[in-house]
């Protein structure tokens, strides 16, 4: 705010500027009066020092007053600053913790995500799938191998009948034998129905189980990967983004350390109000004991005027200090601002829509996440149908192998009755040869699929233990959902935040600019103080010489009442003296020594 | 419960920073325009006087007088904010019965710092 003349002030001014106004009105014809000096020592000197002394005891008795007034206006408005001015910090305060919660909300995501993106786990289980696979073709053909047993086996049968009856009438029969060949081609077709029955159920189980994999495998690479790595790099962003805004977040906490300190130089430069008013008061006081015709007059105005220039760069430094402040406040406070409306725009813009990309993502991955936890499932219901296929085949392995036992004792009996023949029992023994050949193949086909089995159960099992290990995907399911609630919840809350800020700042940036134009610059109590001063030196123009000694003994004297004793008073005296002495190369008399300034002592 | 200050002082302005600056710092504030008003403001328990020196009515040398002889601020810590810096007022405000002693204008956190350090 400009200096404004007391003309034009008075139409919006306040009580107590319009009163400064008239003070200062007051002041000005005698300030203008330069010619009363000379007249000085006539007898109109007495009536013209009365005046002046009237007047500026009249000009400085406004001033304190006046000023008390707008002073305390700006200390009221100065504790609502305060108070808003720590809300600001306040929710400063509170979006860093948020940021904190979400820097974990980010990294519990990120996690998630990178399990999720682990294809290692799905090819372990393609290659399991495919060796079960593998497996159940291999038991299935083990099996279909053991048909032509059972076809030899009937042609035994027919061939031993056939020798049965040949050798019926030298009282010799192979009935039994015989009977005994077609009840194992019976059990062997038996069994190998079976077990080829559970062979082409395992083959299509396993079959299935492969075709999910396939799918799980499909929707990872296609989907899942590509997803999430997407996912992972605007994750990055936010991340990116939330480093800046901590940083512009500890900006505005030493703006507000700024903003503090600032406070706490209007709440001394506003001090400056008592102390001048005290001045002031002492230098009435010393103007009140003179008599227009005393004979120390000249010397107290002399000392009276320094003092109010004293008094006055006093007052013109607080109040610069004052607004200096303010202003200091106002650009904090309008930076913070600023700063926080841009935060709020990174909250409000580029970054929710990162959140926004991500959200859908995250869905996305859920989604197929959700999907592979259906085939996961699928997976392990095969893996126990697989083992209870091969439970099932193994039994009827076992039942081949009894088998292969019987076929060997056939075979030792249809060896010992073709040797009891003699020559004659010839085709006998080629049966007994032939049973022999096919107990072996049959023990042989046993082994295979023993061995099979082994291997299948172990597939089995690990494909168990891997769609068990995958269903840990669930807790990260839920990880990720609640982490994304979290990241949402803190980005909401944190753009209410900054929009908190952002008008708190701008009411308080108002009112800092009304509180700077109510302070003004306090020119018209400048005025006055600067006019008295004048007239003080006026008044001492024709005073004797201060070199002195007796004079100044003797105002020094009337300048020493009991209240007399403030360091700036004792300063100015002092000056004033120095510059006397310094003056009439006299050193008999010197002001009293000022005492130290401490600032603050304890007792 | 915050503890609770009074603040002696013929200046308007001078209470208003006082009681804003240890208002800021947690206490609460008690104002009085001079030392008769402060004796009319005993009646709750105080932490602490501030007082200023030069005051119409009783001034600060009087009232820290008058504070010692009342039986509930015997202990009661009393800083003397002023603008005077004399030895001779120092040695009568110690003779009183005065804890500290601040030269204004105060810096409000030096006013928070001498507060803090006699309430321990």
């Amino acid at each position: 705010m400009t200096a404004q003349s007391p003309a034009n002030q008075g139409e919006r001014s306040s009580p107590a500027v319009r009163l400064l106004a008239a003070a200062v009105s007051r002041l000005r014809p005698v300030f203008r009066g330069s010619g009363w000096a000379r007249v000085w020592g006539s007898q109109a000197r007495q009536e013209r020092a009365a005046e002046l002394l009237a007047n500026a005891q009249a000009g400085l008795g406004g001033i304190s007053g006046a000023t008390e007034k707008i002073f305390l206006a700006v200390g009221e408005r100065l504790i609502d600053l305060q108070v808003r001015a720590r809300k600001i910090a306040e929710q400063t305060a509170s979006v860093a913790s948020l940021m904190a919660d979400d820097a974990g909300a980010l990294a519990v995501l990120d996690e998630v995500l990178t399990a999720a993106c682990d294809s290692g786990r799905s090819q372990g289980l393609r290659a399991t799938i495919h060796e079960i696979q593998d497996d159940a073709k291999s038991i299935h053909r083990t099996i279909q191998s053991v048909a032509p047993i059972v076809a030899t086996f009937d042609v035994l049968g027919v061939m031993t009948r056939i020798e049965s009856v040949r050798f019926e009438g030298a009282g010799t029969t192979f009935v039994g034998l015989a009977e005994a060949v077609a009840a194992l081609s019976r059990q062997i077709r038996e069994e190998t129905a079976r077990t080829a029955d559970s062979a082409a159920i395992l083959v299509a189980t396993t079959a299935q189980a492969a075709g999910q994999m396939r799918d799980v495998a499909r929707r990872l690479e296609e989907n899942l990967g590509p997803l999430t790595s997407q996912a992972s790099a605007e994750l990055l962003k936010i991340r990116e983004h939330r480093a800046h805004a901590s940083e512009e977040g500890k900006l505005l906490g030493a703006r507000f350390d700024s903003v503090s300190r600032a406070i706490g130089e209007v709440v001394t430069g506003l001090q400056a109000h008592d102390i001048v008013r005290q001045q002031i008061e002492h230098v009435l006081e010393a103007l009140s004991r003179q008599e227009s015709s005393g004979p120390h007059l000249a010397e107290v105005a002399r000392l009276q005027a320094a003092q109010l220039d004293n008094s006055r760069a006093t007052f013109e430094r607080s109040v610069n200090q004052v607004r200096h402040a303010l202003a200091e406040i106002e650009r904090n406070i309008a930076e913070m601002a600023e700063e926080a409306a841009g935060l709020l725009g990174l909250s409000g813009g580029a970054d929710a829509a990162f959140l926004s990309s991500v959200e859908s993502d995250l869905a996305g991955i859920l989604a197929i996440l959700d999907s592979n936890r259906i085939s996961d499932h699928g997976l392990a219901e095969a893996a126990v149908s697989v083992r209870q296929r091969v439970s099932g085949i193994s039994e009827t392995v076992a039942g081949v192998r009894a088998i292969g036992i019987q076929m060997q004792r056939v075979a030792l009996n249809a060896t010992i009755q073709a040797a009891q023949l003699g020559p004659a029992g010839g085709a006998l023994e080629v049966v007994a040869r032939a049973i022999q050949d096919l107990a072996r193949e049959t023990e042989a086909a046993g082994d295979t699929l023993e061995n099979r089995l082994r291997m299948t159960v172990e597939a089995a099992r690990a494909l168990g233990d891997a769609t068990a290990g995958r269903s840990g995907w669930e807790d990260g399911m839920t990880h990720l959902a609640r982490s994304a609630e979290v990241l949402r919840t803190i980005q909401d809350q944190a753009r209410g935040d900054y929009t908190r800020i952002v008008e708190l700042a701008e009411a308080l940036t108002g009112q800092i600019r009304e509180t700077v134009e109510a302070f003004g610059t306090q020119h018209e109590c400048l005025e006055v103080l600067a006019g008295a001063a004048e007239t003080l030196r006026e008044l001492s123009a024709g005073a004797p010489a201060v070199g002195e000694a007796g004079a100044r003994q003797a105002a020094w004297q009337h300048l020493m009442p009991s209240r007399y004793t403030m360091h700036s008073e004792r300063r100015v005296h002092e000056t004033v003296y120095e510059a006397a002495r310094a003056a009439a190369n006299a050193s008999e008399v010197s002001a009293p020594p000022a005492a130290q300034e401490d600032n603050i002592e304890f007792f | 419960m915050n503890k609770t200050i009074l603040t002696v002082d013929d200046s308007a302005t001078a209470r208003q920073m006082v009681t804003f600056t240890l208002k800021g710092a947690g206490y609460d504030v008690i104002e009085a325009k001079d030392g008769q008003d402060a004796l009319g403001k005993l009646e709750q328990p105080l932490a602490m006087v501030v007082t200023d020196l030069n005051m119409p009515n009783l001034d600060g040398i009087g009232l820290i007088q008058h504070l010692r002889a009342h039986p509930g601020c015997k202990y009661v810590p009393i800083v003397v904010l002023t603008t005077e810096s004399e030895a001779a007022k120092k040695q009568e405000a110690r003779a009183a019965g005065a804890t500290a002693w601040i030269v204004k204008p105060f810096r409000p956190e030096q006013l928070v710092a001498v507060v803090q350090k006699v309430l321990g």
